[in-house]
């Protein structure tokens, strides 16, 4: 050993006199700078859970939890992001990519425990010191790394629109299409708010890859209306879509009708899947709309006999009655429409079911195709009862939709001048013209309203919207308002309908419409204001024609008294299980005439259900029969 | 207020009432489809409702009566009235509903006008309250399905 080995020990006292190198008080002496990228914080409230910082952290920092309290909801899946700092790198990613804006960083940056655990934490669930700190790292304003904007679909302009019934939205190019799918995060929430849970994401990402056949077949996967609901769709989904929170939602509807419209008609049969082998059971339904003729091509992928019984001339139900060809092309819904006869659905079309019928048969049941019967002749004779129906079939579905227009119900309704709004959107889809005249009151604030006002327009009448409420309690989309008054619409709101006169100076020739100006009433949150007639503030208006467009009703008589008690019928309209079933085992029934939703997305919905729910009883009463 | 004449009053509402189920329940067997029954069914069950709540105000003292009012949207008053048909539809059923309901409610509010006994006036309050209480029921669901664009 030598000297210095023996003196060195005692050197280490000299450092006792000299100042600390450590920070003793790093908090308040060396506080993190302004924008530093400290800890996480997340507004709980704003927080959806999409889950976007977990698919952009490098290093698979963050998982999404449950968190007691957060429940799930319509566009929000309950979930949080938990942050592992065992892991994290305080590169802020997350937060430069969050939808919502709801994950911040503090400036805080010292946490001392002696248990590893608590350093994987749900920022803003868990109670942290830093969580009201107003220092640390935001996205700056104006920076994304998301595009906020999307990409603005090309339409003929208004004056253009105005001169015929050609389809007005004109679809996205390739290069458009995919700059706007671009702009999809995948986070999914989308697909929970669609009634036919529909894998958007995935869709979505097929244009991305370019794979349009892909796309296609993903989205007959729970929709076998994809050109159609990529025209129509109510886009419950983009309502939720994590973009909507800081800039416009992914343009979802576009993008499928961009998938339908790649792919050839030719190519459908190829492209989605074929029938499973051939089941001796055969299933009739009851309407050839959205929800009937989902539930026929879901039955017929399984194998059934399935045959479809409808009224009118043609399928589509209120897509082709109730829709104007501006909006949906007929050949759009065709393309739709002859998938599903392809699989070898049989649609029968003037083949109204009835009720009970004296002589009710086995007989085969009769009906026409499209091209034997005359176009306007629904319910031609030769069409089964409900009662046939049930005795002939294994399972019967029912999609009967609400056919019948509710009326004003005021005095002088029966004026010759006042046409309901549904009868002239039928008649222009029938090939007939409307007897229209100049001026027109349209009486509603619906999509039926809007679409027979912008028909009326479009046959160069002068339109007038009358409606009870305000303009923001109107249930038409938003964009239907937008256009009508694009296209020159007039917009009475507050107006409560009073009576319909026959002046004498008018012969019958005009209606004069007497409507009082309302004032809304309040009803709390959630509830629509209440109208209410100011009786001092009375108006009349002469119209060549009134249009009332107020609401339409479910038509049941088809259903035998003795079947109905069974079947389940609550103020007119059907009670449902969640596959559709009724209180009756071996009837199915779907749309309108059951669900609150009232759109086509949820009638298609319904009858993919009923179609699972209809082979589950097949199947099971099949097996009864084998072991019995 | 003597006892008889809040007993005839309840009396005379309850008859009202009575009649009213009768009504329904002809109705019933007029409408042709199930859907107008299961309906008429529904409503002849409240009806049969009020004729309890009725019975069991005969045992109260007219003190221990409550009145509530609901405020008069006029929602139904310009609403031409339905006959009753064996093609009715929904909105038919509700019309003839709320028309019945509105007049019960003139009647018990022009009795009320009529007296100035207190208690007379409280017990006419509570029948005319309890009758447009009845009728807003049916003018919720005409506004929400019937004209739910409107």
């Amino acid at each position: 050993m030598s000297l210095k080995d023996i003196l060195s020990p005692l050197t280490v006292w000299r450092r006792t006199a000299e100042k600390p190198y450590t920070v003793i008080d790093p908090i308040n002496d060396r506080p993190g700078a302004a924008r530093y990228r400290g800890f996480h914080k997340n507004d709980m409230e704003a927080c959806i859970g999409c889950g976007t910082c977990e698919t952009i952290c490098q290093n698979a920092a963050i998982d999404l939890v449950p968190v007691e309290g957060i429940e799930t909801t319509n566009g929000d899946s309950g979930l949080r992001p938990q942050i592992d700092y065992g892991r994290c790198c305080w590169c802020a990613l997350c937060v430069d990519i969050c939808t919502t804006s709801s994950l911040t960083m503090s400036n805080e940056y010292i946490w001392v425990d002696t248990d590893p655990e608590v350093f994987r934490f749900v920022p803003g669930a868990d109670e942290k010191p830093w969580d009201n700190s107003e220092l640390g790292y935001s996205r700056a304003e104006g920076y994304q790394l998301l595009d906020p904007e999307r990409v603005e679909m090309p339409e003929l302009q208004p004056d253009t629109r105005l001169t015929s019934f050609i389809e007005m939205v004109q679809g996205y190019s390739a290069e458009e299409a995919k700059r706007e799918a671009d702009r999809c995060v995948e986070c999914g929430i989308c697909m929970a708010a669609c009634p036919a849970h529909m894998d958007i994401p995935g869709y979505i990402r097929t244009i991305r890859e370019n794979d349009i056949n892909g796309g296609l077949a993903l989205m007959y996967e729970t929709n076998p209306f994809p050109a159609s609901c990529g025209r129509v769709c109510t886009h419950r989904c983009e309502e939720v879509c994590a973009i909507n929170h800081t800039g416009d939602p992914i343009a979802i509807r576009w993008l499928k009708r961009y998938i339908a419209d790649m792919a050839d008609e030719s190519d459908y049969r190829a492209i989605t899947k074929t029938a499973e082998p051939e089941r001796s059971e055969k299933v009739a339904i009851i309407g050839a709309g959205p929800g009937g003729l989902s539930a026929a091509y879901y039955l017929r992928l399984l194998g059934y006999q399935v045959t479809v019984f409808e009224a009118q001339p043609h399928g589509g139900g209120m897509l082709r009655y109730g829709i104007p060809e501006y909006r949906l092309p007929y050949d759009q819904l065709d393309k739709d429409i002859d998938l599903v006869s392809s699989l070898g659905v049989e649609i029968k079309y003037n083949s109204r079911v009835d009720g009970p019928k004296e002589n009710d048969g086995p007989e085969a049941p009769g009906g026409t195709s499209p091209d034997e019967a005359p176009a306007d002749s629904p319910g031609a004779s030769g069409a089964p009862s409900f009662h046939q129906l049930y005795k002939d079939y294994d399972a019967v579905f029912f999609s009967t939709g609400l056919p019948d227009p509710y009326t004003l119900g005021i005095q002088g309704e029966d004026h010759p001048r006042v046409i309901s709004g549904i009868s002239i959107l039928e008649d222009v889809t029938a090939g007939k013209t409307p007897d229209l005249r100049k001026s027109v009151a349209v009486v509603g604030g619906g999509n039926v309203a809007m679409d027979a006002a912008r028909t009326a327009r479009r046959m160069g009448c002068e339109v007038t919207i009358l409606y009870r409420r305000r303009e923001v309690d109107m249930p038409a989309d938003e964009e239907e308002i937008t256009e009508a008054k694009e296209e020159g619409v007039k917009f009475i709101t507050q107006a409560i309908p009073v009576r319909i006169e026959d002046k004498p100076e008018a012969k019958g020739e005009q209606a004069a419409f007497v409507w009082g100006e309302a004032k809304m009433v309040d009803q709390g949150e959630d509830r629509r204001p209440k109208p209410v007639l100011q009786e001092d503030k009375i108006h009349t208006d002469l119209f060549d024609t009134v249009v009332p467009a107020i609401g339409q009703g479910s038509s049941l008589d088809f259903i035998p008294e003795d079947m109905a008690e069974k079947i389940g019928i609550i103020k007119y309209k059907i009670k449902v299980g969640l596959h559709g079933e009724t209180g009756e085992p071996k009837i199915f029934a779907g749309g309108d005439i059951s669900n609150r939703l009232k759109d086509a997305i949820s009638a298609i919905a319904d009858g993919h259900r009923a179609a699972k729910g209809i082979d589950s009883y097949l199947r099971e009463s099949q097996s009864k029969k084998e072991t019995s | 207020m003597p006892d008889t004449q809040y007993s005839e009053i309840i009396d005379f509402a309850l008859k009202r009432e009575k009649e009213a189920v009768q009504f329904y329940t002809e109705l019933e067997h007029i409408a042709q489809f199930a859907s107008q029954k299961e309906l008429l069914g529904e409503i002849k069950g409240m009806e049969q409702g009020h004729v309890k709540i009725l019975e069991n105000l005969k045992t109260k003292s007219p003190e221990a009566i409550r009145v509530e009012r609901v405020p008069n949207f006029m929602a139904s008053t310009y609403l031409v009235e339905a006959q009753p048909a064996k093609d009715m539809n929904y909105q038919d059923i509700l019309i003839i509903a709320m028309k019945r309901e509105d007049r019960s409610h003139a009647l018990y509010e022009e009795l009320l006008q009529q007296t100035e006994n207190p208690e007379l006036r409280k017990t006419f309050e509570m029948l005319a309250g309890e009758e447009s209480k009845h009728k807003r029921f049916f003018e919720d669901l005409y506004d929400k399905y019937v004209q739910p664009d409107n």
